[in-house]
């Protein structure tokens, strides 16, 4: 990665004040005029994937596209507080990425990465927003979150049972894995199920992951059937069956970014 | 306050964001700087350097949070042989970064894990960092360290299944301290009241957790890390020219995983920013205390 070709930016206007995101200009000889936001997965895994997200926008910018990958309200570098979050005012961030890469690229096509709370959140921008190209949704919490709330739990469990004296190895409510999770974030995040949501205008759906569960099964039957062009894929991933379910490692994944950048540049031609 | 995101360095690939306090008169002119801890980015773990940073912006303190090049969203730099020597010209491109920029001279640095080695290795090289924090970078061993070494971990079946896994299945080798190149053999120096003569500021020590994987001999030179500083050396007894912020949350684990107990840490280190660099360890007004036994 060449980060002297990285800009970093704050942008949007939002309440709380802006939002951080780091833009990767087009390379290589190939030059496309489209661009691609990256959404990451919820709060409790942002650490956990960064270094993949990289990766991916590494891969995609030297594919020729335009790459945005940038931080929700309330997270990472952004402004706001992350008791104060909520999945409506992250879906309105997926939107003012959107425009900003559109701005900063002087393009018009924009496609969208999320990945499982991130795949849910971009299904829910396109509903409300227009004219997104492709979606790439991976990871199979992203469709009915309740499920993958629970696995956050589960996982929450162990790290408190692995605490040693003196560590406390007692439930903070309102804190998950380390970040805080207000009861109304919770029920927010748990109700989200894209097998009844409103289903936005896309082009291509890619599905994608390590597995293929019944329900990634089951969403990409109900948006083909809604006329979109649906692919599946089974990545074979070292990375994502050691390390997928522990937040606290880094996640050094490889053959997924590699697989989606090959759809988005594929679904170009 | 105010944020800009900024890339910098020599290479220009150093990535990292500026927090400024409002203009004011009780804004105070000079800078804490943090970078890495272990894999995590410049936001560090559950974003303590984002929230430590607009704390201090808030009491009129600007903070630079970068990383360090080949880390997070840095480039590598090829003007350096060693990690060490990176990490050393990185932060003396972010000194000059913000000498330039804000005509900021007085820098105060802040280390957790990994971020201790350079942070005390620029802290030792450079007149203008006038205070540091190190953070879990030093252990030392306590009556309740030895007690647990000797007497807990051998009652303990998981560990043994745990030894023999290593050692005789997988074959691996005994883990041998390296003696170097890290930046505290380089500079010929030794943790404990050594310290204190080698670097040119007061720095604080907040420490947590006791040596567990290693047995430290006193007075041996701190190993090179290796993600883990358990596997760091210490002198036998506490230091004691080196102020001690008690790890009041005893309760915290590495890297501070409670909305508690990280703005607890935030609170403390709020207060290094205002640090006369004229007053001695034992004048400022904070808390002094040994390490608790654990």
């Amino acid at each position: 990665m060449n980060s002297a070709m990285l800009a970093p930016r704050f942008f949007g206007s939002g309440e709380d004040g802006q939002l951080f995101g780091l833009y990767h200009p087009p390379l290589g000889v190939t030059l496309r005029d489209v661009g691609v936001v990256l959404c990451y997965p919820g709060p409790q895994e942002y650490s956990h994937v960064h270094w993949a997200f990289q990766k991916l926008a590494g891969l995609l910018a030297s594919a020729g596209f335009h790459v945005l990958r940038f931080d929700y309200s309330g997270f990472g570098d952004s402004y706001g507080r992350s008791e104060d979050v909520t999945l409506a005012r992250w879906v309105e961030d997926i939107g003012t990425a959107v425009e900003e890469l559109r701005d900063v690229g002087a393009i018009r096509r924009v496609s969208l990465v999320g990945m499982r709370l991130g795949a849910a959140l971009v299904m829910r921008a396109t509903a409300s927003k227009a004219k997104i190209r492709d979606v790439v949704a991976c990871g199979y919490d992203g469709i009915q979150v309740a499920k993958y709330v629970s696995m956050l739990d589960a996982l929450e469990d162990a790290r408190l049972r692995r605490a040693r004296y003196p560590e406390s190895n007692a439930h903070i409510p309102g804190e998950l894995l380390g970040y805080a999770f207000p009861d109304r974030l919770r029920q927010e995040t748990a109700a989200v199920d894209l097998l009844s949501e409103e289903i936005g205008k896309v082009s291509r759906l890619l599905l994608i992951g390590a597995t293929l569960s019944p329900l990634q099964r089951r969403f990409g039957e109900r948006l083909a059937s809604a006329g979109v062009n649906v692919t599946t894929e089974l990545v074979d991933d070292p990375s994502m069956s050691a390390n997928e379910r522990d937040p606290s490692v880094t996640l050094l994944s490889h053959n997924i970014p590699v697989a989606i950048t090959k759809f988005l540049s594929r679904a170009e031609r | 306050m105010k944020e800009t995101a900024v890339t910098f360095g020599a290479h220009g690939g150093l990535v990292g964001v500026i927090t400024e306090p409002t203009a004011g008169k009780d804004n105070v002119r000079r800078a804490v700087i943090v970078s890495n801890i272990g894999m995590h980015h410049r936001v560090g773990p559950y974003r303590i350097w984002v929230e430590l940073a607009r704390t201090l912006a808030a009491s009129g303190i600007t903070v630079l949070r970068f990383d360090l090049s080949g880390m997070g969203d840095s480039a590598q730099r090829s003007d350096a042989a060693t990690p060490a020597d990176r990490a050393d010209r990185d932060l003396d491109d972010a000194m000059a970064l913000l000498t330039e920029r804000l005509g900021i001279t007085e820098f105060i640095l802040i280390g957790l894990c990994s971020g201790v080695d350079s942070t005390h290795s620029t802290a030792v090289r450079s007149a203008q960092v006038i205070g540091a924090a190190f953070i879990d970078g030093y252990s030392y061993p306590t009556t309740g360290y030895y007690v647990r070494h000797y007497l807990v971990r051998p009652l303990q079946l998981g560990r043994w299944i745990s030894y023999v896994k290593r050692r005789v299945l997988e074959k691996e080798p005994e883990a041998v301290a390296s003696e170097g190149p890290a930046v505290f053999v380089r500079q010929g120096l030794l943790v404990g009241g050594a310290v204190r003569e080698h670097v040119t500021c007061a720095p604080w020590l907040i420490v947590g957790h006791d040596c567990s994987s290693s047995t430290p001999a006193p007075g041996r030179a701190p190993s090179t890390r290796r993600g883990s500083c358990s596997r760091h050396s210490a002198a036998a007894s506490p230091p004691s020219t080196l102020q001690e912020l008690p790890r009041r949350c005893y309760e915290a684990d590495h890297v501070f995983t409670s909305v508690a107990r990280r703005a607890d840490l935030i609170r403390r280190l709020g207060a290094l920013g205002r640090l006369d660099p004229g007053d001695s360890a034992r004048s400022v007004s904070c808390d002094i205390a040994r390490p608790m036994s654990r």
